[in-house]
């Protein structure tokens, strides 16, 4: 088992404010890894740092240990990382076949196509003709999810997936999470929802206020009634 | 009046307006894919004709030749442009202003590189052999380059149609009409794709150029007119919206038609007035 993603000491900014402070974390192959925090603790930018939106002023990002920090994210994504935004990003005025379409990326290669994204998650089939501005909340995470994975990533970034769902979404979505898991998907994920997150992951980061405060498997991270009080809402 | 006299104007009306769509569906596609205003759109279609007027007197190409050649020329100054100075602006605070800066200085060189080159008087291209006489149909007498200029822009209509809803490309340039961070993170090259759809509608720009050199005359200041008349149509038909270019296109040049025919006078207020 490779390590498939290694953040290390990156510091990030939104123009004159620091928002990351040498945050470290890493991903080994076929792992779930969890990032837990607040709002505004640093989960966003983390993400928007791996794929390059953000990309971190000092420190290094590695993956498949290729240095990516200086690469545009169209470069980021053909390497083989998906990203699945936490306002999901529907190409709104395009149909569901259409965005899935866009999800797919000339010349990587794998397991995911449409017609088995369409048998794995049969709710977009009768979706397929629909404009993505159309559908539900929960329509649009899954749609999201399904797009990402037609690019076939080796790493597969998840911001806040359960974030505003209905209870009902969450559990189709935790059970989805860990079929994928299943198949040996190497997923990094953000979460507040720390039933979500337990019953999904092998790792959990906790960060606050652009510092990782806590990093450790997902029973320490059970066993740690602290942090989780300290620095989550629960 | 009689009904043939209509039908010669209802087809003159959709020869205008295949020019102004011609022209509008590159500069509304810049708009709706680039978010840019290109105020230069009408001087490259002023460039296509003139490049295309260079080179059928002076290479004796036949027409068709000549008007492949200058678009593509048109189209790769179009990407030049993108590249070298529009792509430093984008995302600026300020963009909206340089843009107009930007876009407008272009209008000033070309005019007057076109007047170097060219100097200022009248230059003219001949209708390409073959379609210089006219046809009948009915009662009524067209000019046969009139038909070639509908039914190429029907061509470009139906081709516009297939490639934007049923290839890759035209769903990326649609899509980043849309959200370019999104589509970056899919693995799209959008730079690439802004410079490409740059080009590909200042060729379209140029090529009407040429095809309506044979109607009208070459000129310096050709560009300004039809920016105008383009602006009217993209706004006609809703900023960006393709196929509202179409439609706006189509009013705009029938209106125009029957109004230069009934009352030649106030013809050009009506433009205004649709």
């Amino acid at each position: 088992m490779g390590r498939v993603l290694e953040v290390v000491d990156i510091n990030t900014f939104y123009g004159r404010s620091h928002v990351l402070f040498d945050v470290n974390l890493s991903v080994e192959e076929g792992q779930t890894v969890c990032l837990m925090g607040r709002n505004g603790a640093g989960k966003t930018t983390t993400f928007r740092s791996i794929i390059g939106l953000n990309p971190p002023r000092n420190g290094d990002i590695r993956f498949k240990g290729i240095s990516c920090r200086r690469l545009p994210p169209y470069k980021i994504a053909r390497m083989g990382i998906g990203f699945v935004p936490e306002d999901r990003r529907i190409l709104d005025r395009l149909t569901v076949r259409e965005n899935l379409e866009l999800g797919h990326i000339p010349g990587r290669k794998g397991e995911w196509d449409l017609e088995k994204i369409i048998d794995y998650f049969p709710i977009l089939k009768d979706l397929q003709d629909r404009v993505g501005g159309t559908l539900s909340g929960g329509e649009q995470q899954i749609l999201a999810i399904a797009r990402a994975l037609m690019g076939n990533p080796d790493l597969l970034l998840l911001d806040e997936p359960s974030e505003g769902l209905a209870p009902v979404i969450v559990a189709f979505l935790k059970d989805f999470v860990l079929k994928l898991k299943e198949s040996k998907t190497t997923i990094l994920l953000s979460e507040q929802n720390v039933r979500f997150a337990s019953a999904v992951s092998d790792w959990v980061v906790v960060i606050d206020k652009g510092h990782v405060v806590f990093s450790g498997s997902i029973d320490e991270f059970q066993a740690s009634e602290d942090v989780k009080k300290k620095y989550l809402a629960v | 009046m009689d009904l043939s006299f209509i039908f010669v104007q209802i087809i003159s009306g959709l020869t205008v307006a295949t020019f102004l769509f011609l022209v509008a569906s590159g500069l509304t596609l810049i708009f709706g894919v680039v978010d840019v205003f290109n105020f230069a759109h009408g001087s490259f279609y002023m460039l296509g004709a003139y490049l295309g007027y260079q080179i059928i007197s002076y290479w004796h190409v036949n027409f068709w030749a000549a008007l492949f050649l200058a678009s593509i020329w048109v189209g790769i100054l179009g990407m030049a442009m993108e590249f070298f100075f529009l792509r430093r602006i984008y995302g600026r605070a300020e963009e909206g202003g340089f843009q107009i800066l930007l876009t407008y200085s272009f209008i000033l060189i070309i005019d007057d590189v076109v007047k170097m080159i060219w100097g200022t008087e009248y230059k003219t291209i001949e209708r390409p052999a073959g379609f210089s006489g006219s046809i009948k149909i009915g009662s009524a007498i067209l000019p046969s380059y009139y038909l070639v200029i509908i039914i190429i822009g029907l061509l470009l209509v139906v081709l516009s149609w297939l490639i934007l809803n049923h290839t890759r490309p035209g769903k990326i340039a649609r899509a980043s009409a849309i959200d370019r961070e999104m589509l970056g993170i899919l693995g799209v090259n959008v730079p690439l794709t802004m410079t490409t759809v740059f080009g590909i509608a200042t060729a379209l720009g140029g090529m009407s150029g040429i095809l309506a050199a044979p109607l009208r005359s070459v000129t310096p200041g050709a560009g300004i007119e039809v920016i105008i008349d383009s602006l009217i149509v993209v706004v006609l038909g809703g900023m960006g919206n393709f196929w509202g270019a179409w439609v706006g296109a189509l009013i705009i040049g029938e209106v125009n038609s029957f109004a230069v025919a009934y009352v030649p006078k106030w013809a050009s207020l009506f433009n205004y007035l649709s």
